[in-house]
C-alpha cells in the first residue's frame, strides 16, 4: 500500500487543523487515493487534494467589520460629546442632567461588545473592549458618588476614555490588513 | 510533473516580505501616536493637579489607568501585526497552491 506523501501531513496539521471539517474531508479523500484501488486516476485525487488545501487558510484575527468600526468611530464620539457638552459653562454639570446620555453610550459600548463575543479569535478585541467598558462605568460612578465634576475632572475623563476608544478603533481598523 | 520546492520557497519568502514590509508602517505610525497621545495625556495630567484643578486622588486613579490604556494599545498592535502576518501566510500558500496547479497542468 502507498503512503501519504509528507506534504499531505503538513497540511492536515499546519493549515486545516483550523478547520474540522475540511480536516476531516481531506482525510477522507486522502485514505480514499491511497486505500482504494477503483480511483486510479493521479487527477482526480490531486483535484480533491488541491480543492480541500485550497479551503485551508490561516485565520488568526476576526473578519474586519465595516458596521463595527463605523459603531466604534459613532459611539466614541458620542462620549467625546459628553464631556464636551460638560466642559460648556452655560450646560448644568450635575450627574442627573446626564443619566439618559450615560445610558446609551453605556448601551452602545455593550452592544460592541456582544457583536465582539459572537466572532472568533476575539480574545484581543474582547479585552480591550472590558479596559474601556470598566473605565467608562467607573468615570460615570465617580460622576454619580460627586454628583457635579470639577472642569479639570471632566477635560482629564475626556482625554483618558480618549485613550481607551483609540485603541479599539486602531484594532478594528487593522483587521483589513488581513485581506 | 514540473514542481521545485526549492524554486518555490524563495518565491514564498519574497511574498511574506513584501506583504510586512508594506503594511509595517502602519503598525509603526500607530505605536508613534499612542505615544504623543499618551505624553498630552500625562502633561494634562500634571498641569490639572498642579493648577489644583483635580484632587491627589483623583489624579493617582487617572495615572493608574495609564497602564490599563497601555494594554489596550499594546493589544491594538499585536492584533494589528497578527493581521499583517495572516494576509503574508496566506499569500505564501497562495504561491504554493498555485505552483501546484500549475505543475499540474503539465501532467
Amino acid at each position: 500500500m502507498k503512503h501519504p506523501p509528507a506534504m499531505a501531513g503538513f497540511f492536515v496539521t499546519n493549515s486545516c487543523i483550523l478547520f474540522p471539517f475540511a480536516n476531516y474531508l481531506f482525510n477522507l479523500t486522502v485514505q480514499l487515493f491511497y486505500m482504494n484501488p477503483i480511483i486510479k486516476t493521479g487527477r482526480l485525487a490531486i483535484f480533491l487534494f488541491l480543492f480541500f488545501t485550497q479551503a485551508c487558510k490561516v485565520a488568526w484575527v476576526p473578519d474586519y467589520s465595516a458596521a463595527i468600526e463605523d459603531q466604534i468611530i459613532a459611539t466614541a464620539q458620542k462620549n467625546d460629546r459628553l464631556y464636551l457638552d460638560m466642559l460648556d459653562v452655560s450646560a448644568p454639570n450635575q450627574y442627573t442632567f446626564y443619566v439618559d446620555r450615560y445610558n446609551e453610550i453605556e448601551a452602545e459600548i455593550n452592544s460592541i461588545q456582544l457583536k465582539n463575543e459572537a466572532r472568533t479569535n476575539n480574545t484581543d478585541m474582547l479585552k480591550i473592549i472590558k479596559n474601556l467598558k470598566d473605565a467608562f462605568q467607573t468615570y460615570r460612578t465617580e460622576h454619580r458618588e460627586k454628583k457635579t465634576l470639577k472642569r479639570g475632572e471632566v477635560l482629564v475623563y475626556q482625554q483618558t476614555i480618549k485613550g481607551f476608544w483609540t485603541p479599539l478603533l486602531i484594532a478594528e481598523h487593522g483587521l483589513k490588513l488581513a485581506k | 510533473m514540473n514542481f521545485d520546492i526549492n524554486e518555490i520557497v524563495p518565491q514564498m519568502v519574497n511574498v511574506i516580505k513584501d506583504t510586512v514590509k508594506k503594511d509595517w508602517k502602519e503598525v509603526k505610525g500607530n505605536a508613534t501616536n499612542f505615544l504623543h497621545a499618551r505624553k498630552d495625556r500625562l502633561d494634562l495630567l500634571a498641569s490639572m493637579r498642579l493648577q489644583n484643578e483635580i484632587e491627589q486622588e483623583f489624579f493617582l486613579k487617572r495615572l493608574n489607568d495609564e497602564k490599563k490604556i497601555f494594554e489596550s494599545e499594546l493589544l491594538s498592535l499585536k492584533i494589528v501585526s497578527l493581521a499583517i502576518a495572516q494576509k503574508a501566510a496566506n499569500a505564501a500558500f497562495d504561491v504554493l497552491n498555485k505552483a501546484i496547479e500549475s505543475a499540474l497542468k503539465i501532467i
